[in-house]
């Protein structure tokens, strides 16, 4: 034929080693995306949570923002009002002479 | 049993029973209470309060505690046993240490009646013009702390309020005795602290509802309560009010004995009901 058979380029495909290990780079980069998506994702969630939590605790009236104490009045104020003072004795007939006596002062 | 008598307060303090030792810190407790509550002992405690009038003050906290009782009283007789009546008594002649006190022959004056008074905690805060006069629950009260200091049964008379511990035979105004069984026995009455101020009879017991020297139906009220303080606010407040007193302690359940000036006597139901009961 005598026609001469044009000459491609001829490109090399990659060698299987080369391809192997660029292939496991891609995959390591991945991982290590997806892993420092998850670890974002999980500190963004903690911390909308415990910012939550915290705007919860402090603007939501129903939530106790200092230790549970029963609910009381104060001991002084107790011991004032309640106690009372009008209490009375006992008085019986009298069974021997006077040892004292009881007058005006 | 063995006596103990000193003079303190204006009056004979008796202790029976308890220890020599125990005896002594009665005696001591009665002058410590005299210098602080005073009206008549300059630089006393009380003195300190009425001159910083309408100042807050800082006091002692057996001041503050016996004014906390004072003002509970008051609360309790619906204002008739008033701490802030001391004006009224200066008003009607009582300036001085009883003993010391002369007819005058000036008219008695007249002064405000109970004011509001400030306590808190230990900070106490007099209305301009009033004056507190802590002798209608100091003398009882300083009863009360002696018989606790005294072991064994034992009682303190401090002339005529009277605590016992363990039954103790007591003779009471006008004649007649009764004995006492548990609590004490205080008795008011205008025969004994009484002066002539303006050619007119005054007495130390006045009456809130008019700033004056009350003009009762009785001369002498005798109450027994859980405590002396509580005997002696109840026989004041029975006093105080008249005829309406045996009524009153009658719904407090108190047992009262009243006696008017032609010496007839009235008791109160649970009077009756405790000599009734015990025989």
């Amino acid at each position: 034929m005598g026609q001469r058979a044009k000459k491609r380029p001829q490109v090399q495909p990659p060698r299987p080693d080369r391809r192997g290990r660029d292939r496991q780079d891609e995959l390591a980069a991945a991982r290590r995306r997806a892993n420092a998506t998850k670890v974002g994702f999980v500190a963004a969630v903690a911390v909308l949570f415990v910012g939550g939590m915290s705007f919860a605790r402090n603007a939501y009236a129903g939530h106790a923002k200092a230790p549970v104490v029963p609910l009381a009045a104060p001991g002084r104020y107790e011991r004032i009002v309640k106690k009372n003072l009008l209490q009375a004795g006992v008085v019986a007939p009298a069974q021997a002479p006077p040892g004292a006596a009881s007058a005006p002062s | 049993m063995n006596e103990y008598r000193f003079d303190a307060m204006g009056c004979e303090v008796v202790v029976r029973g308890g220890r020599a030792n125990e005896q002594c810190e009665v005696e001591q407790l009665f002058r410590d209470r005299d210098r602080t509550f005073s009206r008549f002992i300059p630089g006393s405690e009380l003195n300190r309060v009425n001159e910083a009038s309408g100042r807050p003050i800082l006091v002692s906290s057996l001041f503050a505690d016996t004014l906390a009782v004072a003002l509970q009283a008051a609360r309790e007789t619906d204002g008739l046993v008033d701490p802030t009546l001391g004006a009224a008594l200066e008003a009607a002649g009582y300036t001085r240490d009883f003993s010391d006190l002369i007819a005058d022959p000036r008219p008695a004056g007249r002064a405000c009646g109970p004011r509001p008074v400030g306590l808190v905690g230990r900070i106490v805060r007099m209305p301009e013009g009033a004056i507190l006069d802590l002798n209608g629950v100091v003398k009882s009260l300083a009863v009360d702390d002696a018989l606790a200091l005294l072991s064994g049964d034992a009682s303190v008379s401090a002339g005529g309020d009277l605590a016992a511990r363990g039954p103790l035979t007591v003779a009471l105004p006008c004649g007649d005795a009764i004995e006492l069984r548990k609590g004490a026995l205080a008795t008011s009455g205008r025969t004994k602290r009484r002066w002539l101020r303006g050619g007119e009879v005054q007495h130390h017991l006045i009456d809130p509802r008019t700033g004056l020297p009350s003009r009762s139906v009785w001369t002498e009220v005798t109450a027994c309560g859980a405590t002396c303080v509580a005997a002696d606010v109840a026989a004041k407040a029975g006093f105080l009010l008249g005829e309406d007193g045996p009524g009153w302690l009658d719904t407090r359940g108190i047992p009262a004995r009243f006696v008017r000036e032609d010496g007839a006597v009235r008791t109160t139901l649970a009077w009756d009901r405790d000599l009734r009961e015990a025989a």
